[in-house]
């Protein structure tokens, strides 16, 4: 090629070698080869470099035992597995654990009547025995069969509660607490 | 049939092991061969393949699909070998273009394929022959050294090759240019007249 040096020609002629030259380029290869036999031994000289180079290496993987190779790999990722979850619990997850579990899907799926629920119970909790000491002699009316024994067994206080329930404390004789929620 | 790379990339995103085993088997040998040309050391190469590896499963969650999986594949292990060489040598290695420019460094042209012949099956390639190639990877620059290899090893395509290397399309193809050369000269040396028990160019005929 014209006024391409030696050198210039030759770094063409590796990448004509490797398929990697534009159609002009590879157009100007192949006519300087034509042309001269010096190139075309430099060009012969290269293939065989290539195929002795990736026939070495080759060999020299041949020599090697890669049959343990990949759970070596997967030995050393193992014990961080940075993809994928952890889908199955090794050991059976404790009472505590399961309840916790139970309670997070119940207020997941009903969220606002489990707040409810929750605040009600926590209400009477906080509220039921200050009540309780000023309404000591409260008796229980007719309300239906609630505690066995009849209703004298036991003070009532009628305690309403946001929402559709009816809670309901009472303190029987015996000094035992009941918290009784209905739902209308 | 088998499984393309993204395709078995993208089940090992969701846990798949089995996929993951499936591409380190299939990449197994060439991780290790581009290793080894870069190291010369075998346990040294098994170590960094392993470790190319585990780094590839680490961060799968990054790899977008932008470039193919084996060109970042062959990027990581390339970096984990010339990590490796740097930290034997302790000192940085310098890599001079214009060195390589010399054209005394070119060789007798057609020599290597007279001695060699072009098919190393047909030329039966004898251990000595093989060793000879793999010193000889270790005497030339490190950067012509694993452009070579990539190159050699898995037929990268220039443009691969410049991503795997962070160079220019043009440098990758003067860079290889000049790899080839070295070598070819440093084997010339090699296969020169005193070796007459050589003789694998008379099987070629």
């Amino acid at each position: 090629m014209e006024g391409r040096s030696e050198i210039e020609m030759e770094i063409l002629l590796s990448g004509y070698r490797d398929g990697e030259l534009s159609p002009g380029e590879r157009q100007a290869v192949e006519e300087a080869l034509a042309r001269d036999p010096k190139l075309r031994a430099r060009l012969d000289d290269m293939q065989a470099l290539d195929a002795f180079v990736s026939a070495a290496l080759e060999r020299e993987a041949d020599e090697v035992d890669f049959s343990g190779f990949a759970d070596a790999v997967l030995e050393r990722v193992a014990p961080a597995p940075a993809v994928a979850p952890v889908r199955a619990q090794p050991h059976a997850p404790s009472a505590w654990a399961r309840f916790g579990a139970w309670l997070e899907e119940v207020l997941a799926s009903h969220r606002w009547q489990a707040a409810t629920a929750l605040a009600a119970v926590v209400l009477l909790l906080v509220a039921g025995p200050l009540l309780w000491n000023s309404r000591r002699d409260a008796t229980l009316e007719a309300q239906g069969p609630l505690l066995a024994g009849g209703p004298g067994m036991a003070s009532v206080i009628d305690v309403k509660t946001p929402g559709d329930t009816d809670a309901m404390l009472f303190n029987t004789a015996s000094g035992t607490t009941v918290i009784y929620v209905q739902g209308n | 049939m088998d499984l393309d790379d993204l395709t078995l990339v993208n089940r090992c995103k969701e846990g798949d092991q089995q996929a993951f085993r499936l591409l380190v088997k299939r990449y197994e040998r060439k991780v290790f061969s581009v290793a080894f040309g870069m190291l010369k050391d075998r346990e040294e190469a098994l170590d960094v393949s392993q470790e190319a590896f585990v780094k590839v499963h680490r961060y799968l969650g990054d790899f977008k699909g932008d470039s193919s999986f084996y060109t970042w594949l062959y990027r990581i292990t390339r970096n984990l070998a010339v990590d490796r060489i740097r930290s034997r040598r302790g000192e940085t290695v310098e890599f001079d273009e214009k060195v390589a420019q010399d054209e005394a460094e070119l060789g007798e042209a057609g020599f290597l394929s007279t001695q060699l012949g072009t098919n190393p099956q047909k030329s039966a390639l004898r251990r000595e022959l093989a060793e000879k190639m793999t010193e000889a990877l270790q005497q030339i620059p490190e950067k012509h050294r694993e452009i070579l290899l990539l190159r050699e090893v898995e037929g990268m395509s220039y443009e691969d090759l410049s991503r795997v290397l962070e160079i220019p399309k043009g440098t990758v193809m003067s860079r290889l240019f000049h790899a080839r050369a070295k070598m070819q000269k440093l084997l010339e040396e090699y296969l020169g007249g005193d070796r007459p028990e050589f003789g694998i160019g008379e099987e070629e005929g």
